[in-house]
C-alpha cells in the first residue's frame, strides 16, 4: 500500500513516443512525412487499394473478404508494422484505439440494399466498425485493449488524451492509434501511428502537433 | 503488488462512484420499474411483429408511444427519432436525480450506440446528417447544455462496458470530474435482418446458459450512468477494468475464451474474491460455452452468475450500461437475481448460474461483456463499506 503514492508519479511522468506514422490518402502511401508510393491517376481506392495490397504481397487472401473499411486500415497496418522489430513488445499488451467519422456508413448502406432479399452475414459483420480492430488483431495477434470512437473529425488532442490513459491505466507497452475513414472511393483517409514508451534514435515524443502534421500531409 | 484498491487512482479523492442511474426497456422507464419487473421475474420478451417475415422472433421492445408522451412534456419544440428519444428520456431521467452540471466544463457525455440512428438509412436515398453518430450525440449533448465535446464509442456489443470504462479513466486521468454515460440501441429492421442472417435469433425468449437455449432474443433500450470524482448519496464505485481480443474470428467467439479471459484477468488485479458474475449471457451456444471456459479458467466457477437478457433480451450497445446498473443495484439489495430462462445446465464447462433468487452480502462484482470482432470487456464493481 505504502507504494501507491510512488507508483502514480512514475505514470504521471510517462513519456509516450511515436515509433512510426503510415498516411494514405489521394492515392498516395505517406511515412513519417515521406512518400513511399503514389499513383495519382488511380483516384478510385477499390482499385489503387489493390494495387497496394499486390505491391505489398502480404499473401492474405482475407484482404479480399474484407469491407472497404476493413481495407483501407489493414493496409496502413501492413505498411506500418513492416521493417520495424515488434518482437520485443507483448502481444497480449499491445492495443488498437480507432476513431472515425463515416464509421461503417459504406457498409451499412450495401447491407440496407440486402434487407428485402437476401441478408448476407459476410456484409453484416462489418457494419460495425470495430471489425477492423478485430481484423488488425487476427492478422497481428494482438489482444490488448481496444477501442474505436466516433467523432466528426481528426482531433489529435483525443488521440494524445486516450493513448495516454491506456499507458497509464493498463499495461500497454504498445499502441495502435489513429483515425480510418472512408466515405466514398474517392474520399478515404487513414492515418495510423505506432505509439511506445520506449525512445530511440527514429522515435519522436508524442505530440498534438506530431499527429497534427503527418495526418495533412 | 498490485490489489484492487491501488488501481483506483491515487488517493480516495480519485474514485468513480455511480452517483445516478436510469434504465428504459420493454420492463418499464425507471431503474426502479425495471427492477422491480425483475423481482417479479417477469419478461418483457413478447412476441412482436416487427418487420419483414421475421414474425417468429420474440423481441423485447420499449413503450414507444409513452417514451413519447414524457418527452413532449419535457422538449416540446424539437422532434426526435426513435433513437434520440430513448436516449434524451434516459438521460433526462438520470439528470433529474443528479445534481451534475452539465454546463461544466469538467462534466462529459459519452454515448455508447452500435447502430444509432440507422433506420434513417434508406435504399437509395442520401444519407441525412443524423446517420452519423457525432451528429447524434451533438444534438442530445446539446439539449441538456453539455459543453465539453461528447464522445461517441461504437465497438459492437462491450461498447456501453468501454465507455464506463472509459469514464473511470477519463476521471482517474483528471480532465473531468463527473462523466455521464448513456448506452442505447434500438430494434431496427437493419439489426433484425443481420441477425436472423447469422440465424442466431431464438424462436422463444432467450434461455441463457440451458441447455436448450438456441440463440438471443434481441432488445432495445437506454441506460445512464453519472460516474463521479466524489461520492454523492449511493456507494458502489467502479475500481478497475480492461478489454482484450480474442485474435482469432471476427463473428465468432473464442472457442477457449481467450480475450474474455484476459480482460477479466486483468480486470481483477490478482484479486479473484468477489461474489457475484454478471455474464454476458446471450443465449446463443457458442457465447455461452466462451464464457464459461473463460470462466472456469479464472477459477471463478463456484461465483453465482447470472443473465439478466432474459428479462429484456440484448440491447446491443446499451446492454454493458444497463446491466452495470442492475449489478449496481444487485450490491446495494444484496441480492442475487434469478437468471431467467435457465432450467437444465447446459454449458461446456460448469457454471453456478442463479436459479433462484436470494440475498447474499455482495461487496465485489464482475461485469463480463463480449463482441463481434473478438472483443471483450470486464469491470469490477465494489462497494464502499
Amino acid at each position: 500500500m505504502a507504494a501507491t503514492p510512488q507508483l502514480c508519479l512514475k505514470k504521471m511522468n510517462k513519456e509516450l513516443y511515436i515509433v512510426k506514422n503510415i498516411t494514405i490518402r489521394n492515392s498516395m502511401v505517406i511515412s513519417d512525412g515521406r512518400e513511399l508510393y503514389s499513383d495519382v491517376s488511380n483516384p478510385d481506392f477499390k482499385s489503387f487499394g489493390k494495387d497496394l495490397y499486390r505491391k505489398l504481397k502480404c499473401n492474405y487472401p482475407k484482404f479480399f473478404k474484407m469491407d472497404t473499411l476493413c481495407k483501407l486500415t489493414f493496409l496502413a497496418n501492413e505498411f506500418i508494422t513492416r521493417d520495424i522489430d515488434l518482437t520485443p513488445y507483448n502481444k497480449d499488451k499491445t492495443a488498437v484505439v480507432l476513431s472515425s467519422s463515416s464509421s461503417t456508413l459504406d457498409t451499412d448502406t450495401i447491407f440496407t440494399t440486402t434487407i428485402h432479399a437476401i441478408p448476407s452475414p459476410a456484409v453484416f459483420v462489418y457494419t460495425l466498425p470495430n471489425i477492423a480492430i478485430g481484423e488488425l488483431s487476427i492478422r497481428m495477434g494482438w489482444k490488448g485493449e481496444n477501442l474505436f470512437l466516433i467523432d466528426e473529425s481528426f482531433h489529435p488532442e483525443n488521440i494524445v488524451d486516450q493513448v495516454n490513459m491506456l499507458f497509464t491505466a493498463s499495461q500497454t507497452e504498445l499502441c495502435l492509434t489513429g483515425w480510418t475513414n472512408y466515405l466514398s472511393p474517392t474520399d478515404y483517409h487513414v492515418s495510423l501511428w505506432l505509439i511506445s514508451e520506449h525512445k530511440n534514435v527514429q522515435t519522436r515524443k508524442l505530440t498534438s502537433m506530431e499527429l497534427l502534421n503527418d495526418f495533412s500531409v | 503488488m498490485l490489489n484492487g484498491k491501488e488501481n483506483g487512482g491515487c488517493s480516495k479523492h480519485n474514485m468513480s462512484y455511480i452517483t445516478s442511474d436510469n434504465i428504459i426497456t420493454s420492463l418499464g422507464n425507471t431503474t426502479k420499474e425495471v427492477i422491480s419487473n425483475i423481482e417479479k421475474e417477469t419478461t418483457g420478451i413478447d412476441y412482436h411483429h416487427p418487420y419483414l417475415n421475421y414474425t417468429k422472433a420474440p423481441i423485447s421492445m420499449v413503450n414507444s408511444k409513452k417514451i413519447q408522451e414524457e418527452i413532449i412534456g419535457i422538449f416540446s419544440d424539437v422532434t426526435f427519432t426513435r433513437f434520440e428519444s430513448l436516449a434524451i428520456l434516459s438521460l433526462h431521467n438520470a439528470l433529474k436525480n443528479s445534481i451534475v452540471d452539465a454546463g461544466s466544463p469538467k462534466t462529459l457525455f459519452i454515448l455508447s450506440t452500435t447502430k444509432g440512428n440507422i433506420e434513417l438509412l434508406k435504399q437509395g436515398v442520401k444519407p441525412s446528417d443524423q446517420i452519423f453518430l457525432h451528429n447524434t450525440a451533438q444534438k442530445i449533448a446539446g439539449l441538456f447544455g453539455f459543453i465539453a465535446r461528447p464522445v461517441v464509442v461504437c465497438n459492437a456489443c462491450i461498447s456501453g462496458v468501454l465507455a464506463i470504462l472509459l469514464a473511470k479513466r477519463y476521471i482517474d486521468s483528471g480532465k473531468y470530474d463527473d462523466v455521464v454515460v448513456t448506452g442505447v440501441d434500438i430494434v431496427t429492421e437493419f439489426v433484425v435482418a443481420g441477425f436472423e442472417s447469422f440465424k442466431s435469433m431464438s424462436e422463444k425468449p432467450c434461455k441463457p446458459f440451458d441447455a436448450n437455449r438456441d440463440g438471443l432474443s434481441l432488445g432495445e433500450g437506454a441506460g445512464t450512468v453519472i460516474i463521479s470524482r466524489r461520492k454523492k448519496s449511493e456507494s458502489i464505485k467502479i475500481v478497475s477494468g480492461s478489454s482484450a481480443n480474442d485474435a482469432n474470428h471476427i463473428s465468432g467467439p473464442s472457442r477457449t475464451g481467450e480475450g474474455l479471459y484476459l480482460a477479466a484477468k486483468n480486470a481483477l488485479l490478482n484479486n479473484h474474491k468477489i461474489d457475484f458474475i454478471s455474464a454476458h449471457g446471450t443465449a446463443t451456444q457458442y457465447n455461452d460455452d466462451m464464457e464459461s471456459h473463460a470462466i472456469n479458467r479464472l477459477q471463478i466457477n463456484e461465483i453465482p452468475v447470472n443473465s439478466f437478457k432474459g428479462y429484456f433480451g440484448h440491447t446491443l450497445g446499451a446492454a454493458g450500461v444497463i446491466e452495470i446498473i442492475l449489478t449496481k443495484h444487485s450490491m446495494l439489495n444484496n441480492m442475487l437475481y434469478t437468471s431467467l430462462g435457465m432450467e437444465n445446465a447446459g454449458v461446456a464447462s460448469p457454471l453456478n448460474v442463479i436459479t433462484h433468487k436470494q440475498k447474499k452480502t455482495l461487496s465485489r462484482c464482475l461485469k463480463l461483456s463480449s463482441g463481434f470482432g473478438g472483443c471483450n470487456a470486464a469491470i469490477v464493481l465494489e462497494k464502499d463499506e
